[in-house]
């Protein structure tokens, strides 16, 4: 095994099989372990684990935590489904599934009886990552979470946030009003915030 | 599908208040940097970069047929490759109509101009002419390609040599070019209008303006691109700016 | 045209020599990974972008990430002017690229994904395609793609009766033989290897050992720039 600390380049032995497993930023190549991305070399002692942490850019893949910014595809009552477009901060295409569900519990701190009355197909919006993987799962429960962008049912204009309480939204051409789980900063334009 | 229409409200929402997304005023140009000769097989070249936006522009010449219409002149072709290095956007293969668009509008602003005395490049009227290929690479994009091609052709052709001894025709000679245009590129978003567009504000613009003027602030060529429009005021408030910084850029180009 | 005198050939360099290499990794703003490569005459940039969606659909792996390396030359970059767009050469060269760095990438960690690896040659003085490939290595590891190795190209050849390493343009019109080479540098497993012109089998033997040994030394000069890039980051 080498130093920990170690600068280590994709295919630099780090240690044997006999040694530890291989971890994050390392594989197993017929009983060597070596180094699959450009990084520091460090041995996670809980799992003996031989491990790379990146110095490059890395693939964008969801992880739990992560906020992320998407359009809604359908609308159950109990269930939300998504496409996710974007990942805070992220400058790279995103790896792997973007097929994501809100349940119904994790739109809002507040009781929601149906998803139907916060969220419209096309709506653009912010939630955090609460399972990644086969199926993942997004929350939007919270201040900076919800819809930041969405379009009037009638008229397929941008909505924009109602000027007196009535409603969340209203449609600056056709007068309509809609209902809508919106975030702080709707329709400011924000792909970054988190 | 895509995110575009949550980074206009952004821009939009910075327009209200006069700003762009990387600071600049409504009339600022980003930092130019040419560099001349950077490929040896080519008859001249220039790798232009403004701000991260980076093209790579190469001459080559060969002899050919002058068109009948100008039997006494040389003839010049102009291509522009969108190759997708440059951007994930850009896809491999034939040239698409942004690619083409592009490339007409570069071959337009030399050509009025009279940057390439074509009537120099004729061997035998009606029989014999050197052919001048501008063909111009994208590397990096980041908005503005028309000025960054623009000023890679240019640059390129001031650096080009006739291959008189590749054709065994004698000793190579400069490329006879004189005072190339100066092309200024505008985009207008949400009523606001800026010089120099950056990659994001290439992707909300709503409309598209290109004004190559020559060395005596007169007009050689004009391009109005996308769905939007301008006012005649605002035409004429651009040809100004443009008239402005081009003897800034000139002075890069002339280095 | 003598190739080869009192041991020396036409640019001055031993038979064992290769030409000058400047490697500069991250180069490009907008690629997820990029690699700028001068190689004598040869000037080489690549770019890599994803893993992202396979697109078209019908191209995806369920298991694993497609990789769809581009060769391709610019116009301006030979002699005569190249036509712009892939010919029968370019897309061979992109084929058998894109298969030497499937070998080391860990493709099954990207199911029904793609990575896009773009070559382009700016400046082309034989030997384009090891150039190629050993720019396309640099730009994934600074794309932080995952890779058991850095692949590394190198090409060794016979001019004037003698077996020499990376053959230079006139070398390689005149030539007799031209053996281009990609290995995993650590196996030394051989990647890509093709042949044409006329050798026995022990110049071919030394041709094979001339390559390793240039593959080698590039193999250093490519962590050495991956490690210029990212030097500022290693002190913080």
């Amino acid at each position: 095994m080498i130093e920990e600390g170690t600068l280590v380049f994709p295919g630099d032995k780090v240690a044997t099989a006999e040694e530890l497993l291989p971890g994050a930023g390392t594989a197993d190549v017929n009983g060597t372990i070596v180094g699959t991305v450009m990084g520091t070399f460090m041995v996670n002692k809980k799992n003996s684990q031989a491990e790379v942490t990146p110095l490059t850019s890395t693939p964008v893949v969801l992880h739990p935590g992560d906020t992320v910014i998407c359009e809604v595809k359908h609308v159950m009552d109990k269930l939300v489904l998504v496409d996710v477009l974007h990942v805070a901060g992220k400058h790279r295409h995103i790896t792997g599934d973007k097929d994501a569900a809100i349940p119904v519990p994790d739109i809002a701190k507040a009781y929601v009886t149906s998803a139907k009355d916060k969220f419209k197909i096309g709506d653009m919006v912010r939630a955090t990552v609460t399972q990644a993987g086969a199926n993942i799962r997004l929350s939007t429960a919270g201040k900076n979470l919800g819809v930041i962008k969405s379009y009037c049912t009638q008229c397929r204009a941008e909505l924009e946030v109602a000027r007196d309480k009535k409603a969340e939204l209203e449609c600056p051409r056709c007068g309509s009003l809609e209902e809508r789980h919106i975030a702080a900063d709707y329709g400011e334009g924000n792909l970054d915030w988190k | 599908m895509n995110i575009s229409s949550i980074k206009k409200d952004y821009l939009y929402r910075l327009a209200k208040q006069g700003k762009r997304p990387d600071g600049r005023a409504t009339s600022e140009y980003r930092p130019i940097t040419i560099e001349r000769g950077v490929v040896n097989m080519a008859e001249g070249s220039a790798m232009v970069s403004i701000g991260n936006t980076t093209v790579l522009a190469g001459i080559k010449m060969d002899l050919g047929e002058p068109y009948p219409d100008t039997p006494n002149k040389g003839a010049l072709s102009t291509a522009a490759e969108l190759i997708p290095l440059a951007s994930p956007d850009f896809e491999s293969g034939p040239p698409r109509e942004n690619a083409i668009e592009l490339a007409r509008v570069v071959d337009r602003g030399i050509r009025e101009s009279g940057t390439i005395n074509l009537e120099e490049l004729c061997i035998e009227p009606g029989e014999k002419v050197w052919v001048v290929f501008i063909d111009i690479h994208i590397l990096d994009y980041d908005g503005n390609l028309f000025d960054a091609c623009s000023l890679a052709a240019s640059a390129a052709l001031l650096d080009a040599q006739i291959p008189n001894e590749r054709f065994e025709m004698g000793e190579n000679r400069p490329l006879p070019v004189q005072d190339p245009p100066i092309s200024c590129t505008f985009v207008k978003y949400n009523g606001t209008i800026v010089v120099d567009p950056s990659l994001e504000e290439d992707e909300v613009a709503e409309a598209r303006y290109t004004v190559a003027v020559d060395k005596n602030g007169d007009i050689r060529a004009m391009q109005k691109g996308l769905s939007g429009s301008f006012t005649v005021d605002e035409i004429r408030q651009s040809i100004a700016t443009a008239r402005q910084m081009a003897p800034t850029i000139r002075k890069i180009l002339e280095g | 045209m003598e190739l080869i005198k009192d041991g020396k050939r036409l640019d001055g360099r031993k038979p064992d020599e290769l030409r000058p290499i400047k490697i500069e990794a991250g180069p490009l703003h907008r690629a997820d990974g990029s690699c700028y490569l001068e190689w004598g005459g040869n000037k080489i940039i690549a770019a890599v972008y994803g893993p992202k969606e396979a697109i078209p659909r019908h191209i995806q792996n369920p298991t694993r990430a497609v990789i769809n390396a581009k060769y391709n030359m610019a116009s301006f970059s030979v002699g005569d002017r190249k036509r712009p767009g892939p010919d029968r050469r370019s897309r061979e060269i992109s084929k058998i690229t894109s298969e030497a760095l499937e070998n080391v990438i860990l493709t099954e960690m990207f199911p029904r994904a793609m990575i896009d690896v773009n070559i382009e040659v700016l400046d082309a003085d034989a030997g384009t395609r090891c150039a190629g490939i050993t720019a396309a290595a640099v730009a994934l590891a600074d794309a932080g793609i995952p890779m058991e190795d850095i692949p590394v190209a190198c090409a060794a050849g016979k001019v004037g009766d003698t077996v020499v390493l990376d053959l230079m343009g006139e070398e390689d019109q005149e030539g007799q033989a031209d053996v281009p080479l990609a290995i995993a540098p650590r196996t030394e497993n051989i990647l890509l290897l093709q042949m044409d012109g006329h050798l026995t089998v022990e110049e071919f033997d030394r041709a094979l050992e001339l390559a390793m040994n240039g593959c080698q030394q590039i193999a250093t000069m490519q962590r050495e720039a991956l490690m210029k890039k990212y030097q500022s980051f290693e002190e913080d």
